[in-house]
């Protein structure tokens, strides 16, 4: 929109701006992005634990957004689609990891004692001694999470959105997500106390 | 107490927790990944349109956006093929067969008799001598003598003529025996019809002189529709009997050549 100056696309909603993105305003693009990206970066790596893989799953969502404006209907809340590219990109993407990771080379070998096995990316309780700061300490608790009880866990009490949002986000009935959330939390909270044990003990 | 407040320990860790920002070349990435995407988008696109650019056949068959033609059109194929070789290859095998045989029956011919002759001529002669061949020998003989040759519009020189018309140099000796076939085949119409007009001819005045009145058609008002006889009427008039016969019979014979003659002309001339 020629008339428009930065400022302007500031005021606008995230609705707004992806509705002249449809019209082939690159700029309410451009908006968008500043918006979201610290958040996405910040709720992708919650969920894998890696940094680099955030940015390029960021990117790679934004990018689906980019290609795929036009599947946007008004009728859904901005923030609950695009959140709902990223978990689904996510997922795809920590699905193909794991699945990468759990190969055992001692699987091509028919006996019984293994020599080594390669482990997955998670951190168990018991690596506790590796982490320096209780932020990592939180972190490594919750990348070992289900990834069920995971997802919820990052939205709810990070991202901060809503359990209606969430449960459209994740497609999931709104107790379902509520019962996740809170088992999710039990769960944390026994893992960072068994965390804080170990590290107590040593 | 709530869930929210049961866990208000843990919620307050999560919230605490430090939050990542996007890096400094984070945009710039994305814009790089955006004209990579695009670039692959166009040349994706280019190479989509050359595919379109491909041959008919190949784009009837590798049509991903019609695929139901394919059957339809392998259907139709098959149709056209199985017309073709039920009806229009038989045709051309038994035009081929037909043009052999013709081209035998020419060759033969040419080789029998003259080879300036058209086909169509000898064929034409060559019936009106089978034709003369079946008469009985009686009816020949009286031709001969009677030698109505001479009064007919196609007489041998005629013949002859037409012939020369139609070839440089035609062979004498088979015109000389055509030219006798056809002036006996004319005879035996002429013959044939000329006996039957004799017969009328001689019948008819006794007839007449009988009952002429009863004979002639009514008019719508009673009377007879018989001409008068005047002066006009030679044939009744200054003629004897005898002669009168032997004229009106020259002149129809005159009437009935001509028109004999005629056909037998169109005949030939087909």
């Amino acid at each position: 929109m020629p008339g428009k100056t930065e400022t302007d696309y500031k005021t606008l909603t995230d609705e707004e701006l992806i509705l002249l993105f449809q019209k082939e305003d690159v700029r309410a693009f451009n908006e968008l992005v500043n918006r979201y990206k610290d958040r996405l970066v910040n709720f992708i790596f919650r969920y894998t634990g890696n940094k680099e893989e955030s940015e390029d799953l960021a990117q790679d969502t934004f990018l689906r957004l980019y290609k795929s404006k036009h599947l946007y209907v008004e009728i859904a809340k901005f923030s609950t689609w695009f959140y709902t590219i990223a978990l689904n990109l996510t997922r795809t993407y920590m699905n193909k990891k794991n699945k990468m990771k759990t190969t055992s080379i001692s699987n091509y070998y028919d006996d019984d004692e293994k020599d080594y096995e390669l482990t997955s990316g998670y951190i168990l309780p018991d690596d506790s001694a590796n982490a320096a700061t209780e932020g990592e300490i939180i972190q490594k608790a919750i990348s070992s999470l289900n990834s069920k009880f995971r997802e919820v866990i990052i939205l709810r009490d990070i991202q901060d959105l809503d359990y209606e949002e969430i449960s459209k986000i994740t497609s999931l009935p709104l107790g379902t997500v509520k019962s996740r959330i809170n088992r999710g939390r039990e769960c944390l909270k026994e893992m960072l106390e068994s965390l804080h044990k170990s590290k107590t003990k040593k | 107490m709530s869930d929210e407040e049961k866990y208000l320990e843990i919620r307050e860790k999560l919230k605490s927790l430090e939050t990542i920002k996007a890096s400094s070349n984070f945009t710039n990435n994305l814009h790089l990944k955006i004209v990579e995407e695009e670039a692959l988008r166009r040349k994706v696109h280019i190479k989509k349109y050359d595919d379109e650019k491909g041959g008919f056949l190949r784009n009837l068959f590798n049509n991903k956006q019609y695929p139901w033609l394919i059957p339809a059109v392998g259907f139709t194929m098959v149709i056209f093929f199985i017309f073709y070789v039920t009806y229009v290859n038989v045709d051309i095998e038994q035009l081929e067969k037909s043009n052999n045989t013709l081209e035998l029956t020419d060759e033969s011919n040419i080789a029998n008799n003259e080879p300036g002759l058209k086909n169509y001529e000898l064929k034409n002669l060559s019936d009106l001598k089978n034709s003369i061949d079946n008469l009985p020998k009686d009816n020949l003989e009286n031709l001969k003598n009677q030698n109505y040759t001479d009064q007919g519009n196609l007489n041998g020189s005629d013949l002859n003529n037409e012939k020369k018309t139609d070839q440089s140099k035609p062979d004498l000796a088979l015109v000389e025996t055509e030219k006798r076939n056809v002036t006996s085949a004319d005879n035996k119409v002429f013959k044939s019809k000329k006996s039957v007009e004799e017969n009328e001819i001689v019948n008819e005045p006794v007839a007449k002189d009988n009952d002429s009145e009863n004979d002639m058609p009514l008019s719508e008002y009673g009377k007879s529709n018989k001409p008068v006889e005047s002066g006009t009427d030679k044939r009744s008039e200054s003629i004897s009997p005898d002669d009168n016969v032997e004229r009106i019979m020259h002149m129809k014979l005159d009437k009935i050549d001509k028109t004999g003659l005629e056909n037998l002309r169109d005949k030939l001339v087909r």
